[in-house]
């Protein structure tokens, strides 16, 4: 029921509980404890998808992490999460999984198609394609299409499934293999705060077919008790089925947890981890890599470690008759596993020519070996059904002898050992080649990282046990835990430890067929050959030109292959050519996970003011500034937005109307030195400003170039208020800040952020005044002596301690109007009440920016974009003569003289009721699609229902010379053109009789 | 990400902070008087030192205070974090 290839009374899974799942539309049994790839080799499964570009059939390769082809897409009730790794799927009653990259099915897919077009298809095939006529793209396209990506996008948020938690602990321990649970266990007993990070549900792989005895035990069943042992200790979190992904600065590590492990109490699918570790152990293992032979991706073709791993974990036998092939000693404990358990090999290909002892010991025990050998080819094609071993000539790769076939259901390959160094690398450690393995180990200087166990070189059991240990140690006092005294590590009895060295060539050349060195990417041997033709050394640049290992398994059975192909290609040494820079996440995280499960809007809150649901109940059309949002305009029923627009503009002008200004960012700046801080921070003067007055303002950076622009209110003697750009706020005080603290010492002045702690309104038009008037407290006088333009008076206004400042930014009377936050509301609803009467209309944003354009006032990061200057700007008569002040120095630069710099002016069309284009630029040459000089362009342009034309702010070379001049405003994307008259930048109003009045 | 020792907070994470720059220039010591390119070279250029560097951050999301910080650019490790404090002499760029 649960396969025909599971054997009794072995591995972990739990036989008293079957567990029933669909796989690509086919129901199953397994037990539990089984992977999804268990349970469908136990029934013999062999084809479990199509490759990415080839659409070629793929079979499970690996038993963990490594695994590059069997990836499969699981449905959940919400969605479907494309790219899980059938070797890392834990199975559940219910599940259903899919196949990939195939259409319409896994068995008929149309898709293969690809497969006969690879000749076309070499590396580099898009950059080449882009690069020839275009008519050959049109071709080719509808098969790149249909092959592009991998795996379905998933469909649905699925946001209950995925968590994110932010931790801490002494020490992080990477693996569960022999080293990574010494590791765990000589921290914990130092006393350190341990997180343990499992690849699996289990201990690592190698712990479990180990026929040997740690501390007296089997190993299994040792480190099934460590584990229980770690468990039970409450300074020891073990996390169960969790990836490290990434290893940052200053001991941030990422670690993707799948299953309830992650986060309990989210119930989560998957939960990123961001844990900080005062020191880690990465413990990381090895992984076993592929070997180059014709065909050596056909479904059956495993990892000869992983065949080990299914009968020692799993009890599944991979195939009744297999073959195995490899350039090391480790195949033959495979081969002896294999025979114990009934299906002793066809043939043991060893590609070292010289036999070893292991290779004796096994001939000698009856097995067929064939030293020297390789493999020719792979018959089969969505499942092995024979190979034919060749004797392989050293150096060249080339068959020198007789062929010999061998039936066979399973092909087992070992081309060495790949220590997983990506964390090590990550966290900027040292990794060093060693040859005799052929591949990079960690070697990390030792501070607050350590690497024990294979991925730093220790392959033996027992020399793993002993470097965890220490590591741990080392770790734990990196965190600053000593040990006590006379703690051992775990000894292992003394049995045979298979060396990991490899010998014999590297590619088998004899035979036809691709030579996969990447299969999840398609990349094949002659790819990289072709790359290191075309002139690519670098292994960063072939990586990229060919795709070599930048698939979701990183390439990890064979990237290694891959770079002593690059470096044989070169001439040169592994080591000299290096590994491509690994980067974070050396596995994949979701999307989803690094989200986390709160709602996205959480990211980013909202920031709303006092009077928030006025708007959001009269109307208001909202824009977001910042993070606040802000009235844009009022739609009444039947407008248009530009009719809004229109509507309040000439409200405005006509009547009054207000605004909520509450977001305008506030600072207040105290101190017996505060008027000379302004003076050293605004280029105009401000420090002599009368009690009671406000005075606009402009803050530079050091460089010359405006950072600001506001009002600056002095309160009594020792007290300035100043206001801010909503946007800017943050980063004026942040500058305030820095030249308080890093200016002049003994400077007696600070500042504060006051924003939040106000609301103002704007009262703007001609009956601004009077409808103020009906609100005023006893003893406010509004008259035009008591409170002229940038006058400052408190006093109450609807009952409601206020402060007033006469300051205009539409060019009409106005008034801003500030109480206590907590009294926003009523004062906004109090001045609808009051102005009702006369006629009042409540504007947004937008009305506001079409009164500021007619007036001309400059908004910091359009009309000063960050370039241009105050004299650029037309305010060159602020900026004081007789002070220092922070930029000052910069304006007297000779660049800033320049003549041809662009200068702010006003633009509106010739024609009366023609428009300006959207982002237009000034030209001489009206025809849009000519090649000609920017002169300038559109800073800010609006529909101005008091003029009733089109008009436009614009920063043009030598703008001023040009007034009365006529240019044309083009958009090349749109192809519009319309002619347009300079003009001086203000439109409305230019003796500011309305406001002063 | 870094964990930046503040000396208000401590041991906060990198985001908190707002990275501000070089804090190892210094105006010309001519101050405004400086020449053209004397004043150029202290507005534009920087140094790109391997090794201890000093350099601002401000705690946007805590103290609101600038933290001169010293860090080793090959290693990462913060060498020293200190309130930014004002020097004694007089300068016009602060």
């Amino acid at each position: 029921m649960s396969g025909p290839l599971r054997l009794p009374g072995r591995g972990l899974v739990d036989r008293t509980r079957t567990v029933a799942f669909r796989f690509d539309g086919r129901d199953y049994a397994g037990y539990a404890g089984d992977t999804l790839a268990s349970a469908l080799l136990a029934h013999g499964v062999r084809l479990v998808g199509r490759s990415l570009k080839y659409h070629r059939p793929r079979g499970i390769v690996g038993l963990g992490i490594e695994e590059p082809a069997a990836l499969v897409a699981q449905r959940h009730p919400d969605g479907v999460e494309p790219n899980l790794r059938a070797t890392m799927l834990p199975i559940a009653d219910g599940l259903i999984a899919e196949a990939q990259n195939c259409w319409p099915g896994l068995r008929a897919d149309f898709g293969a198609v690809a497969g006969m077009l690879a000749p076309f298809l070499p590396a580099g095939f898009y950059y080449k394609t882009f690069m020839a006529p275009r008519g050959r793209w049109l071709f080719y396209e509808r098969f790149i299409r249909r092959a592009a990506g991998l795996g379905p996008a998933p469909e649905g948020e699925g946001g209950q499934r995925y968590a994110r938690r932010f931790a801490h602990a002494d020490v992080l321990v990477a693996g569960g293999g022999p080293a990574g649970l010494s590791a765990a266990l000589s921290a914990a007993q130092a006393g350190a705060r341990v997180v343990l990070a499992l690849a699996g549900t289990q201990p690592a792989r190698r712990l479990l077919g180990l026929a040997r005895q740690i501390e007296g035990h089997a190993a299994a069943e040792w480190a099934q008790d460590a584990l229980a042992r770690l468990a039970a200790n409450p300074r020891v979190t073990v996390l169960p089925e969790a990836l490290v992904a990434g290893a940052y600065d200053h001991g941030l590590y990422t670690i993707a947890v799948r299953g309830a492990a992650g986060d309990p109490a989210a119930r989560a699918g998957e939960t990123v981890w961001k844990l900080r570790a005062r020191a880690a152990v990465l413990a990381t293992g090895a992984t076993e890599r592929l070997l180059l032979f014709p065909d050596n991706d056909r479904p059956g073709v495993m990892l000869a470690s992983a065949i080990a791993g299914y009968l020692h974990r799993f009890g599944v036998l991979a195939g009744r008759a297999p073959v195995l092939v490899g350039n090391n000693d480790t195949i033959y404990a495979v081969a002896l596993a294999l025979a114990d358990a009934g299906a002793p090999p066809r043939a043991i290909a060893d590609l070292r020519p010289e036999p070893g002892a292991a290779a004796q010991a096994a001939a000698s025990a009856g097995l067929a070996v064939l030293c020297g050998h390789g493999v020719v080819a792979v018959e089969g094609a969505r499942a092995v059904r024979a190979v034919r071993l060749a004797p392989i000539d050293p150096d060249t790769g080339e068959a020198r002898g007789a062929v010999h076939r061998f039936a066979c259901d399973v092909l087992g390959m070992s081309g060495g050992f790949t220590p997983q160094v990506q964390l090590c690398a990550q966290a900027r450690e040292p990794t060093a080649f060693d040859p005799a393995i052929g591949a990079f180990i960690a070697r990390p200087r030792g501070g607050a990282v350590h690497a024990a166990g294979a991925v730093a070189g220790a392959f033996a059991l027992d020399a793993a046990l002993a470097e965890g240990h220490r590591a741990g140690l080392a770790a734990a006092a990196a965190a600053g835990l000593a040990a006590p005294a006379g703690m051992g590590a775990p000894r292992a009895d003394a049995g045979p430890d298979p060396s990991p060295a490899i010998g014999g060539p590297l590619l088998v050349r004899a035979g036809r067929g691709k030579r996969f060195v990447d299969l999840q990417n398609d990349v094949t041997a002659d790819d990289l050959a072709l790359a290191l033709r075309e002139g690519y050394r670098s292994i960063e640049h072939v990586k990229r030109y060919t795709t070599l290992g930048m698939g979701t398994d990183q390439g990890r059975i064979g990237n290694m292959a891959g770079i002593a192909l690059v470096a044989a290609g070169r001439g040169e040494e592994i080591g000299a050519v290096g590994t491509p820079t690994f980067r974070p996440p050396a596995s994949p995280v979701s999307i989803g996970a690094i989200i986390g499960a709160e709602p996205l809007a959480a990211a980013q809150p909202l920031r709303r003011t006092p009077a928030d649901a006025w708007h959001a109940a009269n109307g208001a059309v909202f824009t977001n500034a910042g993070l606040w949002r802000r009235p844009q305009f009022y739609r009444r029923p039947g407008e248009s937005d530009l009719d809004a627009v229109n509507r309040e503009v000439r409200t405005v002008r006509a009547a009054c109307g207000v605004i909520d200004v509450a977001t305008l960012g506030k600072i207040e700046v105290q101190g017996p030195d505060a008027p000379a801080l302004l003076d050293h921070l605004y280029m105009n003067s401000v420090g002599s400003l009368p009690v009671g007055r406000a005075r606009y303002g402009i803050m530079l950076r050091p460089d010359g170039i405006p950072l600001d622009d506001g009002v600056v209110a002095r309160l009594s003697e020792r007290h300035f208020l100043l206001t801010a750009s909503t946007g800017h706020v943050d980063t004026v005080f942040e500058h305030i800040m820095r030249a308080i603290q890093g200016g002049v010492a003994g400077m007696r002045a600070f500042a504060t952020v006051v924003t939040e702690q106000w609301f103002t309104a704007a009262l703007a038009g001609p009956r601004a005044r009077a409808v103020l008037a009906a609100l005023a407290g006893p003893g406010l006088d509004l008259g035009a002596d008591a409170l002229p333009p940038l006058g400052l008076r408190e006093g109450q206004v609807a009952g409601i301690p206020a402060r007033i400042v006469r300051v205009s930014f539409s060019g009409e009377l106005a008034y801003e109007i500030s109480v206590p936050a907590g009294r926003g509301l009523d004062l906004w609803q109090s001045i609808l009440a009051a102005g009702a009467p006369h006629g009042i209309a409540p504007y947004g944003t937008e009305s506001m920016g079409v009164m500021r354009i007619e007036k001309g006032f400059l908004i910091v990061g359009r009309e000063a974009d960050g370039r241009s200057t105050p004299h650029d700007l037309g305010l060159e008569r602020m900026v004081a003569r007789r002070k220092s002040f922070i930029g000052a120095r910069s304006l007297r630069l000779p660049a800033f003289a320049e003549p041809g710099r662009r200068q702010l002016v006003g633009v509106t069309p010739v024609a009366a009721g023609a428009r300006l284009p959207v982002g237009g630029h000034l030209v001489a040459n009206p025809d849009p699609a000519a090649t000609q000089p920017s002169l300038g362009f559109l800073t800010s342009h609006c529909w101005s229902p008091t003029l009733d034309r089109s008009i436009g702010l614009a920063l043009l070379a030598d703008g001023r010379a040009r007034i009365g001049s006529e240019l044309h405003a083009v958009s090349p994307t749109a192809g519009q053109s319309v002619r347009v008259r300079i003009v001086a930048p203000c439109f409305v109003d230019p003796e500011g009789a309305r406001a002063n009045g | 990400m870094l964990l930046l020792p503040c000396p208000f907070c401590g041991a906060r994470a990198e985001t908190e902070f707002v990275f501000g720059g070089d804090g190892s220039v210094a105006p010309p010591p001519e101050g405004e008087n400086a020449s053209d390119a004397a004043w150029t070279e202290a507005l534009y250029f920087r140094d790109n030192p391997r090794g201890a560097h000093r350099e601002l951050w401000f705690h946007r999301h805590g103290c609101r205070r600038w933290i001169a910080v010293e860090r080793d650019t090959v290693s990462h490790a913060i060498l020293r974090a200190e309130l930014l404090v004002p020097s004694a002499r007089k300068d016009g760029q602060a």
